[in-house]
């Protein structure tokens, strides 16, 4: 084979692996069908995370829900593969997350229209010494940027 | 077959993916630790300001490398609270975290945002107002105990630093020529005290793939060559 031959035949073996490999971690064969969720309130153990959703306006968000859902899965990585999943739309605050001001303490997440993407059914392990697991993992992304807020699991 | 064997041979040696393989093994799930030695020391925070490099993980589903600063119970029940920076399998880089648990068989709760900044400091802050910690990157606090430590834990509590990973394959970040430090390593021991370098210190790994130096308030940490 000659040079430019070989290097087309790698280039395209190189993509080829390349899907191959992320394939399974960004649609997994297993993995359900997305679910559009009603709003409705977090559980009580959401508390623990500062994390609230309120209900959404009546407006159509600019960021779809199937988007979102990618967009989350690019963000929980192999947590995402054999999930159930649900995206619900509503108004997302997280009331533990501040960031010093000069002015005290602000709240840069507040009622910000978001998709909270919950992936369930998975396996979340800890960073540290404890022999729990959590199995739900939920990405928050922005329904009119369509960028990740913050990714959150509590139970 | 064979054309298709050896292409992809051939690719997978060039091919720098995400998650590339940094060793052939991943070898077995399981916690490796790399950093201080668990000491007990009464403080009510801890911090090290941490510089951010991002780890090659094995390739494995569970593969999982963070680093951090944690405040941990003092008694045998468990319980933690830490902040740093993390990545797992799936990611294309780190993302400053926070996470936190009240005992060793309790639900924990977990929390990532935006990759960090070139260096950062991580710190667990006990807030003697609302009886909680908080675990805080830079300037924010990402998260606040849902219990009151002091209520909850055995004092001393435990401050430390230091480096996980989930696979024996996994490497820390850092190399030999280019370590992860953890500068201005501190703890506050009263209420109204600023921070100071702990004491009693010293620096082991579980692993002897990571490397680690302490002197004088300052911890390397590396995956070895």
């Amino acid at each position: 084979m000659s040079h430019p031959t070989r290097r087309l035949a790698l280039l395209l073996a190189v993509t080829l692996a390349g899907l191959a490999t992320a394939l399974p971690t960004r649609a997994p064969a297993r993995a359900a069908a997305a679910v559009a969720a009603t709003w409705r309130p977090l559980p009580p153990e959401a508390a623990a995370a500062g994390i609230r959703l309120a209900p959404p306006p009546p407006d159509t968000p600019r960021v779809t829900a199937a988007a979102a859902v990618a967009v989350a899965r690019d963000r929980a990585g192999t947590l995402a593969g054999g999930a159930a999943v649900t995206a619900t739309l509503g108004l997302f605050s997280d009331d533990a997350y501040t960031v010093d001001t000069p002015a005290g303490p602000a709240h840069p997440v507040q009622r910000r229209l978001a998709w909270l993407v919950a992936f369930t059914g998975t396996t979340l392990r800890p960073r540290g010494p404890t022999t729990a697991t959590n199995t739900e993992v939920d990405v928050a992304v922005d329904a009119t940027t369509g960028e990740v807020v913050e990714l959150v699991s509590y139970r | 077959v064979l054309i298709r064997t050896t292409l992809t041979a051939a690719a997978l040696t060039l091919l720098p993916l995400p998650a590339s393989a940094a060793h052939a093994a991943c070898g077995a799930s399981g916690y490796f630790f790399a950093g201080t030695d668990r000491r007990a020391q009464r403080h009510y925070a801890v911090t090290a300001t941490v510089t951010t490099r991002v780890p090659r993980l094995c390739g494995a589903a569970d593969s999982d490398v963070s680093v951090w600063t944690m405040t941990a119970n003092g008694g045998t029940g468990g319980g933690y609270a830490q902040s740093g920076y993390g990545r797992r399998a799936g990611q294309p880089t780190v993302y400053v975290f926070a996470q936190f648990t009240r005992c060793g068989t309790c639900a924990f709760v977990h929390k990532e945002v935006a990759p960090p900044p070139d260096r950062q400091a991580y710190t667990q802050l006990y807030d003697f107002a609302a009886g909680r910690l908080l675990m805080r990157a830079g300037d924010a606090t990402l998260l606040r105990t849902s219990f009151d430590p002091a209520v909850s834990w055995t004092a001393p509590w435990v401050p430390e630093w230091e480096g996980e990973a989930h696979r024996y394959g996994d490497d820390l970040p850092g190399t030999a020529t280019a370590r992860t430090r953890f500068a201005g390593m501190g703890v506050k021991t009263c209420r109204s005290c600023g921070f100071s370098a702990p004491y009693g210190v010293t620096a082991s790994s579980d692993s002897p793939r990571y490397g680690t130096a302490y002197a004088r308030a300052v911890l390397d940490l590396w995956t070895r060559g």
